[in-house]
């Protein structure tokens, strides 16, 4: 089956002064060779710590960025290759909803000005049904009866309605990918239910598939089919939600699922914990070998040298990590230690 | 339990165009010397406006009603900005959500540590940088001597807000008052600090009073928690109690919605209806509106907190006459 959207070798770099990559320039290579794979109707997590480039790759994939190199593919073609009309699809297909539901709105414009401008750019429906279009919308994600909130403006909505226009919006042309970034992190524990629920819906009802960046494992595990670990502008591990929380294959990952807090204070007390120590390195001078290598425990000589290529792991997933085959001995997977504990 | 921190009755209105807001009602709570307290509640309950007040911070629109803030025997509230100002930063530190907000952009890193630690400590001149540099490594900064010559702009969010911890813990404070200090980071940065906070109770025996949406922090970090509801406190209880054996209908919804990492949940549960408004709050219990449980006197008589100091619920279930 041919991946409904498909990034090979993607790097993505910023200016920073010099230009890009020049020679005695400054250029910050902030996504460095990322190769991702999104079927029809999936959710794929996107996580790793903060700067490690998480926004760059989705900016990348919905066009607001253009990569320095590498190949996004759409349903099996280049998009770099794409005619007018064949680009104007693509971009109408993969549709991105951002962090901040305060930030991507226009405060001027009422909900119905906001969801009837793509829906008349992408000439969805007539422009007599333009409103009816635009309530049913509303409906959808949860603002219903639809028609009462149109002509309502961005202040007169809640953060988590807000949100859910945005949402809306994103849905308006009929995409086939969503990509979100952090769409939940602004809000509370209830409200972010309500959205994921959403998110979850839409993924069942309309077979969307979905790129959902977030910091919250918790949400990963619930949420995703497959979750990718971003490490300084690289993918360092992929695969299946429930086998690398399982076992996870890269060390990273094992820190990432280390730290996250466990809502049980009788649990939480016995379980050993060493934070990951240092800070993440800039991405304007990554360490040689193995990015990692400076903050990971089991980090032997090699590491410092070579550059870890990704490999295939058991459960289907993938690791670069020198010492991927080693998982079971230094991943200490949360659920094991759960079952030893309790 | 003689109180490092004792607040009673704190009530906070804020005057809007819309009207009074009650942000802040009737609230009170301790802290032991020593102690970590939790204080947890959905987005708008009034969590940062009762910590703002306690230090005297609280926005223009703000005015105290009523209350007291017992602080190492004095009322916070009783004394003169000069006064207040010797608190803050020396026996009372902080650490805010957003680092940015508290450094100034312009100025170096060192200079802007050293300054807020002499507001409080004699030491002038390298005796002051050298305070600066202890405390900078304190928060493990690596190489310090370089980070005191950076501007805030070059730094990560997880260093600008050790930066902050830096200068909030260089007085030894007693009482560390921490608003969603790693709500922006992500969780192995957030494992750091919450580590350094748990370092800077062992060492300094500093009590902290941690502001929160996250119950895993609680889990792990806390002895004691507070939940509010509508400005006001519905539940205090031990954190193995709130978690074992949760009293109030809201804290049980509360922690239902909270997802786990050990396992895939069958779906997202939400707290059904819609958060309170706080100028016209609902008549009764203020959480009735939402509540599985309510009946019928929930709707019309206002809960006391029922139970002994350190386990009650503001909930008619827990009233003496219904038991
Ligand atoms: N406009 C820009 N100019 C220069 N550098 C940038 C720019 N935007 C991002 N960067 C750098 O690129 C890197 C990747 O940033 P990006 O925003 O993609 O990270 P992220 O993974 O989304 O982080 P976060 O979790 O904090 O949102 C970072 O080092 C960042 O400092
Ligand atoms: N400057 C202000 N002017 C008017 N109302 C305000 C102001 N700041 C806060 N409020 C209101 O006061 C109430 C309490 O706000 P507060 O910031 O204490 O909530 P919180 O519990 O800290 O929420 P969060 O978890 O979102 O930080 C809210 O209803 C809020 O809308
Ligand atoms: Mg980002
Ligand atoms: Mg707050």
């Amino acid at each position: 089956m041919t991946p409904l959207l498909q990034v090979e070798g993607l790097e993505v770099g910023y200016e920073t002064g010099g230009g890009v990559f020049r020679r005695g320039g400054a250029g910050v290579r902030a996504v460095a060779g990322v190769d991702l794979a999104l079927n029809a109707g999936e959710v794929l997590a996107l996580v790793g710590e903060s700067g490690c480039g998480k926004t760059t790759v989705a900016r990348a994939l919905v066009g607001l960025l253009r990569p320095s190199a590498g190949r996004i593919r759409f349903a099996g073609r280049d998009v770099e290759a794409l005619g007018r009309d064949d680009r104007l699809a693509w971009r109408r297909a993969v549709q991105m909803v951002f962090q901040d539901p305060f930030d991507s709105l226009n405060p001027r414009k009422t909900a119905l000005a906001t969801l009837a401008q793509p829906l008349r750019i992408h000439r969805i429906v007539p422009r007599a049904e333009l409103r009816r279009e635009a309530a049913r919308l509303l409906d959808r994600v949860g603002l219903s009866p639809g028609a009462a909130y149109l002509n309502r403006y961005p202040h007169q909505f809640s953060g988590g309605q807000r949100q859910r226009i945005c949402i809306a919006r994103a849905i308006a042309v009929r995409p086939q990918v969503i990509v979100a970034d952090e769409p939940v992190s602004a809000l509370d524990v209830s409200i972010r239910a309500q959205i994921l629920t959403l998110f979850q819906e839409l993924s069942r009802d309309l077979g969307l598939a979905t790129i959902f960046i977030t910091h919250d494992l918790t949400v990963v595990r619930s949420l995703s089919d497959r979750v990718a670990v971003m490490y300084l502008g690289r993918i360092v591990e992929e695969g299946p939600t429930d086998a690398v929380f399982a076992l996870p294959r890269h060390p990273y990952t094992a820190a990432l699922l280390a730290a996250s807090p466990i809502p049980d204070p009788v649990l939480a007390r016995r379980l050993l914990r060493r934070p990951l120590g240092g800070d993440v390195p800039s991405p304007a001078d990554p360490p040689g070998g193995c990015a990692f290598h400076p903050r990971c425990a089991h980090a032997a000589a090699i590491c410092g040298t070579q550059r870890p290529v990704p490999q295939p792991q058991p459960g289907g997933g993938m690791s670069a990590c020198h010492f991927a085959a080693d998982a079971p001995q230094w991943a200490r997977p949360h659920d094991r230690i759960l079952e030893e504990v309790s | 339990m003689t109180a490092l921190l004792s607040v009673e009755g704190l009530t906070t209105h804020l005057h809007t165009d819309v009207g009074v807001v009650r942000a802040v009602d009737d609230v009170s709570l301790a802290v032991a010397p020593g102690e970590a307290v939790a204080l947890v509640g959905e987005s708008g309950c009034g969590k940062s406006m009762t910590a703002l007040s306690m230090m005297r911070l609280a926005p223009p629109a703000a005015r105290i009603e009523a209350g007291r803030v017992m602080f190492k025997g004095r009322d916070l509230l009783g004394l003169s900005a000069r006064q207040m100002r010797r608190v803050r930063g020396g026996e009372m530190g902080m650490v805010f959500q957003d680092p940015m907000t508290f450094l100034n952009p312009l100025i170096r890193i060192g200079d802007q540590v050293e300054e807020a630690i002499s507001l409080h400590m004699p030491e002038r001149g390298r005796a002051a940088a050298l305070l600066t540099l202890e405390a900078l490594r304190r928060v493990r900064i690596a190489d310090p001597e370089q980070v005191m010559g950076y501007y805030p702009h070059q730094l990560s969010g997880g260093m600008r807000q050790r930066v902050l911890i830096a200068i909030a813990i260089a007085c030894r404070p007693s009482l560390l008052i921490c608003d969603e200090p790693t709500t922006a980071l992500d969780v192995t940065i957030q494992a750091q600090i919450m580590d350094l906070l748990r370092g800077l109770r062992a060492e300094l025996g500093s009590a902290i009073l941690l502001i929160t949406h996250d119950l895993g922090l609680v889990a792990e970090y806390c002895d004691r928690v507070y939940v509010m509801y509508a400005g006001r406190v519905v539940e205090e209880a031990s954190v193995f109690d709130v978690f074992a054996r949760p009293r109030h209908p809201y804290t049980r919804a509360l922690l239902r919605s909270t997802l786990r990492l050990d396992r895939r949940a069958d779906g997202f549960r939400t707290i059904a209806g819609q958060p309170p408004n706080l100028v016209h709050p609902p008549p009764g219990c203020r959480f009735h509106p939402r509540c599985p449980e309510a009946f019928a006197r929930c709707r019309t008589d206002e809960p006391d907190l029922y139970g002994s100091v350190g386990a009650r619920a503001r909930c008619l279930l827990h009233a003496p006459e219904a038991a």
